[in-house]
């Protein structure tokens, strides 16, 4: 009994100085696995070991049958790559919502062709052209189009 | 400690974008602050045009709120001296552009509406017979 806590403590010790020397390889990756054996018609485990990658080669670390220092590590993992998962959340939300507006681009661009007008990078061009087309001339503004805006402003917005 | 409950999903909202994982301060923030835009420009939009340059506006809002945030938050860790000790680093130059570029396009659907909003209020009959009739 005694023999079995000081090799527990052995490796719990091991396991530590592992995830401290480690520390900025486990920031970005390692997960702690479960794993069951069969031994005749018996299934044993289950067994933990710490998985994680170096370079191109799996590797991993054994963790014994202790589900306490399973838990540790579980958690020291967590914390560790809590702030990466953070980021990549922000960047999976940045990047959806540059989609929103790429995709309402295209509608407010298909809005504005329907009128002779056309976005370019963020500036709306075509006012001279459109305003060419205008049957009426340039002072009054044709109904039904959208000439007239450009009596408004002559800058281009 | 109780926290408070998390804000309701708005329904502008795209559907790809983790609501929950957003910081609850941005979450307030578009609730005080996008919202409205979009019940303004985009909701009560007379024309089909308003309303996909609104749509856009509003978006780009979002976005430029959800970086501003972002890029305080990377302010206030390289101030504090922890760039280096986590995966954030201090916002690169290229982010700082890129975030300007942002604004200015916000700001250029904004001068869009608001040209549309004043022909509107100098040529009302215009929208009386409809824009895209």
């Amino acid at each position: 009994m005694e023999n079995d806590g000081s090799v527990d403590q052995k490796r719990r010790r091991e396991v530590q100085r592992f995830l401290a020397e480690h520390s900025e390889l486990l920031r970005r990756q390692g997960s702690v696995v479960e794993s069951w054996r069969q031994y005749r018609d018996r299934r044993l485990g289950p067994y933990y070991r710490l998985a994680y990658r170096d370079g191109e080669r799996q590797c991993s670390v054994y963790l014994g049958r202790d589900p306490n220092l399973a838990d540790e590590v579980r958690q020291t993992l967590e914390r560790l790559q809590a702030p990466g998962q953070d980021r990549r959340r922000r960047l999976r939300n940045r990047d959806a919502l540059r989609r929103a507006v790429a995709r309402s681009r295209a509608a407010w661009n298909a809005e504005l062709r329907k009128s002779g007008l056309w976005l370019k990078g963020g500036e709306v061009r075509g006012w001279r052209k459109c305003r060419g087309k205008t049957p009426s001339g340039a002072d009054a503004p044709s109904e039904g189009t959208l000439t007239g805006v450009n009596d408004v402003d002559h800058e281009d917005v | 400690m109780e926290t408070a409950p998390a804000k309701p999903r708005p329904y502008f909202v795209p559907d790809e974008l983790d609501w929950e994982a957003l910081p609850r301060a941005v979450q307030v923030a578009v609730d005080e602050l996008v919202q409205p835009a979009y019940v303004e420009l985009v909701l009560q939009a007379s024309t089909a045009l308003e309303r996909a340059a609104g749509a856009t506006f509003v978006h780009l809002l979002f976005l430029e709120l959800l970086e501003q945030f972002d890029l305080g938050r990377e302010v206030a860790r390289c101030i504090a001296g922890r760039a280096d000790d986590t995966e954030g680093v201090s916002p690169r130059e290229e982010e700082l552009r890129r975030h300007l570029r942002l604004v200015s396009q916000k700001e250029k659907a904004g001068k869009f509406l608001m040209r549309i909003h004043e022909f509107r209020l100098k040529h009302p009959h215009v929208f009386a017979t409809g824009l895209e009739s």
